[in-house]
């Protein structure tokens, strides 16, 4: 079996340089298991400007954004964050809200789901999921911004 | 909850042309060879 590298960003490398020590152990640990099954897919992809498709997988309470080359046995990891962190440096754009507001029917499922808002309860979403005072309310049959 | 703010977070910015562009350098960096690997990262951390 072939054995691969994880490859960190600078940016990565910043990310662990200031965090604390017993985080840092666990995300250490964490870029190891990725080396364990480098076949591994996320629990979310997201494209790039180039088309690669990344994947990005929430590890305890990390998400990793990473993308393996097979050909060079590499797990090259470029975005590093705690999952918990609001996007504050992405505020949504219009064309965000739009889709916010015109979430799938299984992507509102899945965020009540998780949250462990009842079906027919509504979802809010409010500053402190965005970077701004904004709010949405997610139902799932229909959401609305306010 | 950690998976829906998770979700949510990925859901706001999956089709941000600045985030796509972010990554997409950030991969052109590790390409040019400012990428630092995994055991070399914890032997600087061990000195630091």
């Amino acid at each position: 079996m072939r054995v691969y590298e994880v490859i960190l960003h600078e940016s990565a490398w910043a990310v662990l340089a200031a965090t604390e020590l017993a985080k840092r152990r666990r995300l250490l640990a964490l870029f190891e298991s990725l080396k364990a099954s480098p076949f591994r897919t996320g629990d979310f992809q997201q494209r790039d400007r180039t088309g690669r498709t990344n994947e990005v997988l929430l590890l305890g309470e990390w998400l990793v954004t990473f993308w393996s080359d097979h050909a060079a046995c590499e797990i090259l990891t470029v975005n590093p964050e705690r999952a918990e962190d609001r996007a504050k440096d992405h505020r949504p754009s219009p064309p965000v809200l739009g889709k916010l507001n015109r979430l799938q029917p299984h992507q509102a499922h899945f965020l009540h789901r998780m949250v462990g808002v009842p079906r027919d309860e509504e979802l809010i979403l409010d500053q402190r999921n965005f970077g701004c005072g904004m709010q949405v309310k997610i139902s799932q049959q229909v959401s609305s911004r306010t | 909850m950690l998976k829906a703010l998770a979700y949510l977070k990925h859901l706001l910015r999956s089709e941000n042309p600045d985030y796509q562009g972010e990554l997409a350098r950030r991969h052109a960096d590790i390409e040019a060879g400012l990428g630092v690997g995994l055991n070399e990262a914890k032997e600087r951390l061990d000195r630091a």
